[in-house]
């Protein structure tokens, strides 16, 4: 019997330099990180440490200065509907309707027929069956990232890349998406690489925490998070939790720090 | 609503003042005419003048100019805001050029064109097409970064993203940008019947004036006035009809 073909993601001495017209800035330096198919990844770190650049450079929307990046055995070159990104602010196309801004994706690669099931699936999956027939800007702003995320999924990519998805939602709707995220995602069982600078999140979706030092970054620690699944909002309130996020929390903070001076 | 009742009321205001200031003031009527007497040269100017033919000349000009204009500048935009190769070819230029009036062309026009509806139409595609052009490449070039992006991960090639994305995010743009040029197309318009016709608006004024006929000219001005509004709402109208999504109420 043939292997099965892994989709493991490997990111391989990846780095990153700007050239600015104060000269180079070193955004990344080199990184390593091989992330298991099917995991749920989350990448820590203070504003401007290079984590934004580095989910970029997955998705194929910024070239890496050196290095490569691999899913399974094939080199990733450009962007491709097999990493889906959600990105922090809203990318939803005004122009379409929700269901139409789903099945987006289907519809360009022209196998929308077969994949109108899909589309009805993850309707449901995210609970927006009644606005299928409304335009973005009479959506909520979770309701559009709830969208954006079923508009990724769809493509039936093999990761799933989120640059601070819930960054600009009010504290209450954030942690409703984060529930509605880990449900999501333990039906799919898509890998996701999950970027954000807070701490509670971190922890609370991913089954290993990466954190990142300041500029020029990189990987300072790996966390693993052991609760077990499917987690709910009350995880949050347990001692254990509270001591595993505030150990992550002083090892940011001092990046931080950093990063301001 | 109540906005609207403001609007009306200071056109309402101003019609007054008008009044006063010709029935008890000492104006002299060739400076400024009786509202009645405007209006009594406007229903001669219909019954006995054959003014329709003037207004129906000038609109076709207008329409014929400016549609011209649009045809090639928003192609022509839209090519420039994702090829820097054509954008390099045709900026400089456009920039340069849109610099030297249209009226200063007119007898340029009149030479090379004759003085017929050719040569009208030039001047206002002249007047419109180069700042059209320009106006949509910015359109098309202030596309949100993030909608493009977020196309190439689900997977649209080049081709796609421009058809299906930025052609589509820009169409409210490339609608504004028609309805302010439209407007600057009229001017132009009237310069080139002010300078060299025999027929349209312009040439009706232009030729009130020989004769010191004020209240002809005050009714060449308003006729303009009323068409620039009625075409002005009118794409207001097409606005609100196709770009619905972009409101809370939704389409």
């Amino acid at each position: 019997m043939p292997e099965q073909q892994s989709h493991k993601l490997i990111i391989k001495d990846i780095s990153k330099t700007f050239l600015t017209k104060k000269g180079p800035l070193e955004a990344l330096s080199p990184t390593n990180l091989t992330i298991e198919e099917g995991s749920f990844v989350t990448i820590l770190g203070p504003s401007g440490c290079g984590k934004s650049t580095l989910i970029r450079i997955i998705a194929g929307l910024e070239e890496a200065t050196a290095g490569e990046i691999y899913i399974g055995v094939r080199k990733v070159k450009g962007p491709g509907a097999d990493r889906g990104m959600v990105f922090q602010n809203y990318t939803l196309f005004p122009w379409l309707t929700v269901e139409k801004n789903i099945s987006f994706g289907p519809e360009i690669q022209g196998n929308l027929k077969e994949k109108q099931e899909y589309v009805e699936y993850f309707l449901e999956m995210i609970g927006l069956q009644d606005f299928r027939h409304h335009y973005p800007a009479q959506l909520s702003g979770g309701m559009k990232q709830r969208v954006a995320i079923a508009r990724a999924l769809v493509n039936s990519p093999q990761i799933l890349l989120m640059d601070e998805p819930f960054g600009a939602l009010d504290a209450q709707t954030r942690i409703i998406m984060q529930e509605v995220l880990l449900k999501v995602w333990q039906k799919t069982k898509k890998t996701v690489v999950f970027i954000t600078h807070d701490v509670d999140e971190a922890v609370f979706l991913g089954d290993i925490v990466y954190v990142m030092s300041a500029r020029p970054g990189s990987i300072k620690a790996e966390e693993y998070i052991v609760f077990p699944r499917p987690r709910e909002f009350e995880l949050k309130m347990q001692p254990e939790f509270i001591t595993q996020s505030r150990r992550l929390l002083g090892l940011i903070r001092e990046e931080s720090y950093k990063a301001m001076k | 609503m109540k906005n609207k009742v403001i609007g009306c009321v200071t056109f309402i205001g101003l019609i007054v003042i008008w009044i006063l200031a010709t029935t008890f003031g000492t104006i002299k009527p060739i400076f400024l005419p009786k509202p009645m007497d405007v209006i009594e040269a406007c229903v001669k100017m219909f019954l006995k003048e054959n003014y329709i033919h003037d207004i129906a000349v000038s609109v076709q000009r207008v329409f014929g100019g400016f549609f011209a204009a649009a045809l090639f500048g928003i192609p022509l935009g839209l090519l420039m805001s994702v090829s820097e190769k054509v954008c390099a070819v045709f900026k400089p230029l456009i920039s340069f050029i849109r610099y030297m009036p249209a009226s200063a062309f007119i007898p340029m026009f009149i030479i090379w064109f004759g003085l017929g509806e050719t040569e009208k139409m030039a001047v206002i595609f002249y007047g419109s097409f180069f700042y059209l052009t320009l106006m949509i490449m910015d359109v098309a070039k202030n596309v949100d970064e993030t909608l493009i992006e977020v196309s190439y991960t689900l997977g649209a090639r080049k081709r796609q993203v421009f058809l299906k994305v930025i052609l589509r995010a820009s169409l409210p743009g490339i609608m504004d940008a028609l309805r302010t040029t439209f407007g600057a197309a009229w001017t132009y318009l009237i310069v080139a019947e002010i300078v060299g016709a025999s027929s349209g608006l312009g040439y009706a004024i232009q030729s009130a004036s020989r004769f010191l006929k004020t209240e002809k000219m005050f009714v060449g001005i308003i006729t303009i006035g009323i068409l620039g509004l009625i075409s002005d709402k009118l794409f207001a109208l097409i606005y609100k009809k196709s770009f619905g999504y972009l409101n809370k109420g939704g389409v």
